[in-house]
């Protein structure tokens, strides 16, 4: 072992010294690698302890909750979960955004409470450092009191007395502040203390909840088990609520965004094959450039195994460099991820808690396992290759070319032998949705990938034996370049394939991106119909922000002369099956008249508009079918406020909610969730009245009163899109960081071809060939594995793009129309080239400048 | 032809100053074929480096037709290599992946030659080193003598006005060192070209007009070989 130290120490500690750039590019590569790796993993587990701290903020001491998404729980169900025997506390609240109208831009989660039940299951710090209310009733005696978290003052320079404005659903009203709350504790720490506490009545009066809470919290029994409280109260509350433990909303919440998660995994799934390939390249390299030095050890008596061994232990020793910069780097991408992560689940989901981003142990045992692992598989292979070379051939002082064996029967008997395993998963899956088999699918993908990847370089000699075949036609600098290419080709192979495996997987996303837009345009033109402006209360588009508005504005809006129709829906979020889906409740009439488009993937339009109006059946999603694994025939079993209902799926609907959503009719809705108001009021110009005319009037006329969002319906579907976009936001950064390992992987196999190509360097100058083509050599020769590259992963990439796309239903629950980003594809293999050219230069310009005479003395 | 005045060259070595020419000064007539020889470390390639353009004298003047080497840019250097010196090296350096026409046509190749021309050329120079029928082999196909035969070839493709041959037998067989010299000889006399042939063969050497031992980068002895160019020339 003491020699093997010694060994390292002299020979390969003062190989990497030798070779700085080299080791710096190695070790860079390893880092990207491993970087990407530690910010997925960190990202992961912070999201998963947000969730349930966030969950443990809102909740509380709560040990079960009663809840029935937007459309709430009835006030009366509180006194009958009071009579229940030895129930602990009984706490309702309200809950929702509401805006600052006076303070532009500032969002405040409020919470009604009933000050006196829920300090037993929530912590509401008064702030010791603020003047507090000692009694609560005084706060409760007036119904516009509001407190306030310290950190929201602060940032406003606003004080207890002062009155401010709080817009929501019932419009603008005054409230006093007249406490302030330790936005540190309790619920107060979701959103950094932009959190308002308000009494539960007041609140139902804010939000217009009248007779209604959004959920009742029950804490702990001292007498009775939660597990025989819950069962006692989902029979009590049976049809018109759901009771859960609060754990579970953590447990929604990440089920909800498991498909986010997958694309998230398979971006550092492709990010992991490539930080692989570029290690492997690295360490075969640096083998294969020490195969005299390798030859000279064993012709002194070092042995086949001593020299494996040698190896290894330095690729230990460079996996350990790339994970020192590696870790850190990949904390700095968590950061980054985890920024724009928790922001898009905050607004499309619920507040998540804001985690420092620190690094963990597993994480960076996560790393450290990747980069050491990787290393050693990357360095083996070449040096079991180099230690079958015959020292003496290796000693021989010629220029060296390497050797290559065709795979090509081998890969594609691989890839066959995949594909069928593929195939069998993708069948398994069918008959059991909830088995392993779709991540299965995903690995297999992966690896048919790999396989498809490893074919590059055939492609690539094929384009390199045309060229040689036609030099006479080409210049100096191609032949040079292609005959460069073909005398270190081993190395420059692993390259194409990475290119081909980042390219595949960039082109693999735009297709999905492409298709998702193709799809969006699709559907929201059935979507929107014929309407020409959206009116919704919110400061965003979509339900999730915006806030109910009163029937009577729809009836104030028809009236106004230059209005020809007008299309009232109301969207809440209600619990099925464990999980949050939305009802949408909307006139019959306006699909009936054509005013509105439906895009049905399964059943009779008219037959299934009939059973909406007659109440008796619902149109679902598509998203919703395969959420729930529901389709048309199935009853739909749902808790209302007046009891519970069942209702036929009539029909499969393709829409946009990312949830799913149960369309019924608006008459029954409104009958049977004693819900009249409305989400959306949606509404068509008459001819020749003037459309920002109309949005004028409603904005001068209700806009304040109801805090209106009034906004064309061209802009809203662009703002759907970029919704939509958000969607895939996670992956887009690894694909990033996917692109700049390939691409270093190839400055770093070009920088390792010209230390190899020394002496051909020097023959070429020495018969005439000048800097510059030397150095353009390069440039052509890196141009040329990025064409192959690029066009390879173009094409591969079309292939993925395709299978992902024919995935989106198990991650997403909808199916999207094919479309492939041809621009996207034709810039992104241009731009391949360009890049790959550009990345060429720096090994071009030290190939230009090395010493003539040195060089044909380079051994 | 060529020129060296008063050229001085020292290489460092760790903290020793090795001085492989030391005030070296030469005059080789166009046509002549001048052998250098002297023992290892003497200065005999860092002579031929010179007058290649691959290296620069610390001081003294080297010149090519009457051209300062010194006046000349790094790409002047190179054209002067590409269209008026060639090279040839004890191990050949040839390129590995071309074939032996390949290899002979890549100086043409990187002055733009037209293919047509380039050809012509290639076949001429092949044929004249009686290599003509190995011309689809790859260097890893041929013989030493037949490596260095194709080696001569590139060199005498650009029709040079000078030829630089780094102990061109060194790494051959007597018989095949000998072809090989009698070979260089010939085009060389035919050709009119000025040859400087480095070698430590005594008998190698005699193939030259003049003979000049260098030993610690200076001319120690220098002597006629009794051929002249006019012998060489009939």
């Amino acid at each position: 072992m003491f020699a093997m130290i010694s060994a390292l120490r002299q020979i390969s500690l003062r190989h990497l010294r030798h070779h700085k750039l080299r080791t710096v590019l190695t070790v860079l590569g390893i880092a990207l690698g491993v970087s990407a790796i530690v910010a997925i993993r960190l990202v992961n587990e912070i999201a998963a302890r947000s969730f349930e701290q966030s969950v443990a903020a809102v909740a509380g001491a709560t040990a079960l909750q009663i809840t029935n998404g937007d459309a709430g729980v009835p006030e009366e169900l509180v006194d009958e979960v009071k009579a229940v025997r030895g129930i602990g506390t009984v706490a309702p609240t309200v809950q929702g955004f509401v805006t600052l109208p006076d303070l532009p831009g500032e969002r405040v989660y409020l919470l009604g409470v009933d000050l006196l039940a829920d300090r037993d299951v929530r912590e509401y710090q008064p702030d010791p450092d603020a003047v507090r209310v000692d009694d609560p009733l005084v706060f409760l005696a007036k119904a516009n009191s509001i407190a306030l978290t310290r950190e929201l003052m602060a940032a406003h320079a606003l004080s207890e007395g002062q009155t401010m404005r709080v817009q929501s659903g019932s419009g603008v009203q005054e409230l006093v502040i007249r406490a302030t709350i330790d936005g540190r504790t309790g619920p107060s720490r979701l959103f950094g203390g932009r959190v308002a506490v308000m009494d539960v009545f007041a609140a139902q009066r804010l939000f217009a909840q009248r007779g209604r809470f959004t959920q009742i919290d029950v804490a702990q029994s001292p007498t009775r088990s939660t597990e025989e409280l819950q069962q006692e109260l989902t029979a009590l509350t049976a049809g018109r609520a759901i009771v859960e433990r609060p754990q579970r909303r953590g447990e929604t919440l990440e089920r909800l965004l498991a498909g986010n998660r997958s694309a998230f995994t398979l971006g550092a799934a492709l990010a992991n094959v490539l930080g692989l390939y570029i290690v492997f390249n690295a360490m075969m390299v640096a083998v294969t450039q020490r195969r005299r030095e390798i030859a000279i050890l064993r012709s002194t008596g070092m042995r086949g195994r001593e020299v494996i061994r040698l190896v290894m232990l330095e690729a230990l020793l460079l996996g350990a460099a790339g994970c020192a910069l590696g870790i850190p780097l990949g904390n700095l991408f968590a950061r980054t991820l985890w920024s724009s992560y928790r922001t898009s689940v905050s607004d499309r989901f619920l507040p998540i808690e804001q985690i420092d981003v620190t690094l963990t142990a597993s994480a960076v045992l996560w790393g450290v396992a990747f980069a050491l692992l990787t290393s050693l598989v990357g360095a083996l292979v070449p040096t079991r290759q180099a230690i079958r070379v015959r020292p003496i051939e290796a000693l021989r002082n010629t220029v060296a070319i390497d050797a290559v064996k065709p795979i090509a029967t081998r890969l594609t008997l691989a890839a066959l032998a995949l594909l069928a395993a593929r195939t069998t998963a993708g069948l398994l899956q069918a008959r059991r949705p909830d088995g392993p088999f779709a991540t299965a699918r995903q690995v297999l993908d992966l690896g048919l990938l790999v396989v498809v990847s490893l074919g590059a370089p055939a492609l690539l000699r094929r384009v390199l034996r045309l060229l040689v075949r036609h030099d006479d036609r080409l210049g100096g600098v191609t032949t040079i370049a292609s005959r460069n290419v073909l005398s270190h080709f081993r190395r420059v192979s692993t390259t194409s394939s990475a290119l081909l495996v980042s390219i595949a997987g960039a082109i693999g996303v735009a297709t999905v991106a492409s298709s998702f837009e193709a799809t969006f345009r699709r559907v929201l033109a059935a979507e929107f119909g014929r309407t020409d402006v959206g009116v919704s209360s919110g400061t965003q588009v979509g339900p999730a922000s915006a806030k109910p508005l009163p029937d009577s504005l729809v009836d104030l809006i028809a009236a106004l002369p230059e209005v020809q129709n007008v299309d009232p829906s109301r969207w809440v979020k209600v619990p099925y099956g464990g999980l949050l889906t939305y009802v949408v409740a909307r006139d019959t009439r306006v699909y009936r008249v054509g005013y509105r488009g439906l895009n049905l993937v399964d059943g009779d339009r008219d037959a299934a508009l009939d059973a909406l109006e007659a109440g008796r059946g619902a149109i679902v999603s598509e998203v919703f079918a395969r959420r729930f694994h529901k389709g048309r025939g199935d009853v739909l079993e749902l808790p209302t406020p007046s009891g519970p209902v069942a209702l036929e799926i009539v029909a499969v609907h393709s829409d946009l909610t990312d949830l799913g959503a149960i369309y019924v009719d608006r008459a029954a809705y409104r009958r049977l969730w004693r819900d009249d108001k409305v989400t959306f009021i949606e509404l068509s110009i008459a001819t020749g009245a003037s459309r920002d005319a109309v949005m004028n009037t409603i904005r001068s006329r209700w806009g304040e009163s109801y805090g209106l969002f009034v906004v064309p319906v061209a802009t809203l579907v662009r703002e759907y899109e970029r919704i939509a976009a958000q969607a895939l936001f996670a992956i887009y950064p690894v694909i990033l960081i996917v692109i700049a390992i390939a691409l270093l992987g190839l400055v770093n196999a070009l920088l390792a071809a010209v230390l190899e190509g020394v002496r051909q360097m020097g023959i070429l100058r020495a018969i005439g060939a000048t800097r510059r083509q030397l150095a353009l050599s390069f440039m052509v020769e890196a141009a040329l594995i990025g064409a192959v590259g690029g066009v390879a992963g173009v094409l591969t990439g079309a292939l993925v793009g395709y299978v992902w796309v024919g995935e989106i239903p198990e991650l997403f629950g909808m199916s999207f129309t094919h479309r492939y980003p041809l621009g996207a594809m034709l810039v992104g293999g241009i731009a391949t080239v360009v890049l790959a050219a550009a990345a060429g230069w720096i090994p071009g310009r030290a190939a230009g400048n090395l010493n003539v005479r040195s060089a044909l003395a380079y051994e | 032809m060529v020129r060296l005045d008063r050229v001085v060259k020292t290489y460092r070595s760790g903290r020793t100053d090795l001085h492989a020419l030391d005030g070296v000064t030469l005059d080789i007539a166009a046509g002549e074929f001048l052998s250098i020889v002297g023992p290892s470390g003497s200065g005999k390639s860092t002579l031929l480096h010179l007058v290649g353009g691959l290296d620069a004298p610390d001081s003294g003047e080297v010149l090519v037709g009457g051209r300062s080497l010194a006046e000349m840019s790094d790409d002047e250097l190179t054209l002067l290599r590409r269209r008026r010196v060639g090279l040839v090296f004890q191990f050949f350096n040839l390129l590995p992946t071309m074939t032996a026409e390949e290899n002979v046509g890549l100086p043409l190749l990187l002055d733009g030659t037209p293919a047509s021309e380039r050809r012509e050329r290639v076949e001429r120079a092949l044929r004249k080193v009686l290599i003509w029928d190995r011309r689809h082999h790859t260097p890893d196909a041929m013989s030493g003598g037949e490596m260095q035969r194709v080696a001569i070839a590139r060199a005498l493709v650009i029709e040079p006005a000078v030829l630089l041959a780094d102990e061109p037998t060194g790494n051959l067989d007597s018989r095949t060192g000998h072809e090989i010299l009698e070979l260089l000889r010939t085009t060389a006399s035919r050709e009119r070209q000025t040859v400087l042939m480095v070698t430590h063969d005594a008998s190698a050497a005699e193939y030259g007009d003049r003979i000049i031992t260098l030993v610690d980068g200076r001319i120690a002895n220098e002597r006629r070989t009794g051929r002249t160019l006019a012998e060489a020339a009939s």
